[in-house]
């Protein structure tokens, strides 16, 4: 083999011509290298695509770590329900509320009692969470006007308060004695 | 040298795809091939002469600055993209191993023999240091004057003289072993 003649023979070998095709339609849709001027110009306005989008991204975090600065120090801004010391006294002021409401109604309860005189105890309009007693069975039980058993949810610290209990229970449980041995009778 | 390679080449810098066109399609067969004899497969030297190109365009405006023949600058970016290719890929090229349908040789009046036989003249070649490799494509292959191969790799012509004798010797080693071997 003349080594030669060989290597001129490699001169038959060539490119695919789609390969050659595609490449070039490819090559040739792409921007040519401009002349110094119109290279400048083009950098000139690139870098100011680049400058303008730095400074949005920077606005944008500081917007967001300013807006979460002043939701902590402003109460305008802060969300209501994560203070604390607010949903503390709306709670004790619920309870207050309680306290007052249950006093009103055993209060109410004893003027009811003592107006009926013989009618039996109206067991269903006891208070909430009381101790219902049948008067019959047991008569030496007073039946009680305030819960002290059973404590129902959100009431258990109103009830047993000594500063919201008034002297009207005792009161009430003398005459509810009375109407018991009436009853027996 | 394509005929009015010149006018070609000034309208190429002002921006004028056709007339770059019309310089692909002359020294695009001539790239791929050195491009290929020196890689060994089809897809990459494929992908290769399609960035030598790319990059010919895309940096046509410097071309008038540089002083020598377009060929020769063509040349002397696919020598660049190949280096780059061995830089981040390591190939070893075994005689014994060559597969005929890793490198596709597209020559309608080879017979299967006949594309062996050349594809195993491919691999020897690779052997060569690439300067010498070089000068073999660009001589012996494609027909370059020594003036346009000093160009393209940079080098005096006397230089270039030397290297495509030693270059030819060893590859004449090369294959008289291949040949005694099989």
């Amino acid at each position: 083999m003349d080594l030669l003649e060989s290597l001129k023979k490699l001169k038959n070998i060539g490119p695919d011509s789609n390969y050659t095709r595609n490449s070039k339609d490819f090559i040739l849709r792409t921007e040519p290298g401009l002349p110094l001027l119109l290279g400048a110009r083009r950098l000139f306005f690139k870098g100011l695509e680049s400058g303008a989008a730095l400074a949005l991204a920077g606005i944008s975090v500081i917007l967001i770590l300013g807006g979460s600065y002043l939701t902590k120090i402003s109460p305008f801004f802060g969300a209501r329900s994560l203070d604390l010391a607010s949903l503390k006294a709306e709670a004790q002021n619920i309870d207050i509320q309680i306290n007052l409401t249950n006093l009103n109604y055993v209060q109410s309860l004893g003027k009811t009692i003592s107006e009926s005189g013989q009618s039996s105890v109206p067991v269903g309009k006891l208070p909430l969470g009381s101790t219902a007693v049948d008067p019959v069975k047991s008569p030496q039980n007073h039946i009680i006007a305030t819960p002290k058993t059973k404590k129902p949810s959100g009431l258990s610290a109103t009830s047993e308060s000594s500063t919201a209990v008034p002297s009207a229970p005792e009161e009430e449980t003398m005459l509810i004695d009375q109407a018991l041995q009436t009853l027996a009778e | 040298m394509l005929d009015g390679e010149n006018k070609l080449i000034t309208h190429a810098v002002r921006g004028r795809a056709s007339a770059f066109g019309s310089l692909y399609d002359y020294y695009q067969p001539k790239i791929y091939r050195f491009v290929l004899i020196k890689v060994g497969q089809r897809e990459e030297a494929e992908d290769l002469t399609h960035e030598v190109f790319l990059n010919a365009w895309q940096n046509i405006n410097r071309y008038k600055d540089l002083g020598f023949p377009f060929g020769a600058w063509l040349y002397q970016i696919a020598r660049n993209k190949v280096i780059d290719h061995y830089r981040t890929r390591k190939s070893t090229v075994n005689l014994e191993n060559v597969d005929p349908n890793s490198i596709s040789v597209t020559a309608a009046e080879w017979n299967p023999d006949s594309k062996l036989e050349i594809e195993r003249l491919m691999a020897a070649v690779r052997q060569l240091k690439p300067d010498y490799q070089d000068v073999i494509i660009m001589r012996f292959v494609e027909d370059l004057p020594i003036k346009e191969t000093a160009d393209a790799v940079g080098k005096t012509e006397g230089a270039v003289k030397l290297i495509q004798h030693r270059a030819i010797k060893e590859l004449k080693n090369i294959v008289g072993q291949d040949l005694r071997e099989s």
